[in-house]
């Protein structure tokens, strides 16, 4: 498979964009061996290569800033960028954007992703077409019942008709992703994202923004072109949960020794989750045994890596 | 953790001290931490050396 990726950044004078991937021909994740891309104007930077199809079959790749040859920035890589089902002989176009922190970074963290809003996954995208468009997007905050949708002025999109949006696939939860069969588009593309909940079959939320543009790629035969690191941009109300702060010590049970130790912060925990609350928040658990008396306080940790052994 | 969860004292009347200990202790109006940071050390150090 060829590999061709592309990213716009804005270097400085002495700065380099470099990209490191899982292969051994993108430097097999060392850092150091990070590949350069080329560049003619400083902004548009492009790495080509030919590799051979790992046996796993997907390809995970980040960017690097290098200045004078060390390495100054790095992409946030809390969920990598990756190619799924690679091919041989086919060539995989690439249009990335450099990856930052996220807007609302909560909603990327493992308690939004893993634990609030669990949701049913897609199986993973397989290449299916012949000259292949897959369009990437993050969008965690969609909720249990619905997905995320695209909709735009192709008729693999269906032409902008609510009734036949594409519903994106999220195998690789908070991204999703749709492929579409280049051979039926006509270029520019105009589309949008759109959060359909599919229990009563009716749009949620469009986003707020203008229609999203996509100019010929010209998409060849055996030629795969992938859009992703964008993000989705919906106007939604403010998430609120309801939970409880309590300190760890206040949590005292018969089963404790004079204070609330870790197992009766099991059992908080379980009333916390039966009584649908979503956070429980606690006062600091580090250790703090300095002094052995009133005057050691959760908030002057002895040790920042040990926990509280009074809670033990 | 509950202090049983460490291992339980072998010793009867240990045992018996510290479980009258966790009674009085847990029966407090307002938690004595000094107390109960003290007879936790002496389990850790009993149930240790067992």
């Amino acid at each position: 498979m060829t590999l061709v990726t592309q990213i716009e950044y804005r270097t400085s004078w002495g700065e380099e964009i470099r990209v490191v991937g899982s292969v051994p021909e993108m430097g097999g994740s060392d850092i150091v061996k990070a590949c350069p891309l080329t560049t003619s104007d400083g902004v548009i930077w492009t790495f080509s290569k030919d590799i051979s199809v790992p046996a796993s079959g997907n390809i995970e790749y980040r960017y690097i800033l290098f200045k004078s040859g060390m390495p100054v920035r790095k992409e946030w890589n809390a969920f990598p960028r990756v190619i799924t089902g690679c091919k041989n002989g086919i060539t995989y176009r690439c249009r990335d954007s450099w990856k930052g922190l996220p807007p609302q970074q909560l909603f990327f963290s493992s308690a939004y992703i893993d634990c609030w809003s669990r949701c049913k996954m897609s199986k993973p995208v397989t290449h299916r077409y012949n000259r292949s468009l897959i369009i990437k997007v993050y969008a965690p905050r969609i909720g249990k019942e619905c997905v995320l949708c695209i909709s735009g002025n192709q008729d693999s999109l269906g032409n902008w008709d609510i009734q036949k949006v594409a519903k994106m696939n999220n195998a690789a939860f908070p991204e999703w992703t749709v492929e579409l069969n280049a051979a039926n588009l006509i270029f520019p593309i105009e589309y949008k994202f759109l959060i359909y909940n599919t229990k009563n079959d009716e749009v949620v939320e469009w986003e707020n923004t203008y229609n999203r543009t996509i100019n010929d790629l010209q998409i060849k035969s055996k030629e795969t072109v992938c859009i992703s690191d964008l993000y989705a941009n919906f106007n939604l109300p403010l998430w609120k949960v309801a939970g409880t702060a309590i300190p760890v010590f206040s949590l005292r049970s018969n089963e404790s020794f004079g204070i609330g130790d870790f197992d009766d912060l099991k059992k908080m925990i379980s009333w916390v989750s039966r009584t649908d609350q979503k956070i429980l928040q606690i006062l600091p658990i580090n250790d703090t045994s300095i002094t052995n008396t009133w005057t050691d306080s959760i908030h002057i940790p002895q040790y920042r890596y040990m926990l509280c052994i009074l809670c033990t | 953790m509950s202090l049983g969860k460490l291992g339980l004292l072998r010793n009867k009347k240990q045992a018996e001290y510290f479980s009258q200990k966790q009674k009085e202790l847990n029966a407090l109006k307002q938690l004595d931490y000094e107390a109960v940071n003290k007879l936790k050390w002496e389990y850790f150090s009993l149930v240790f050396k067992q």
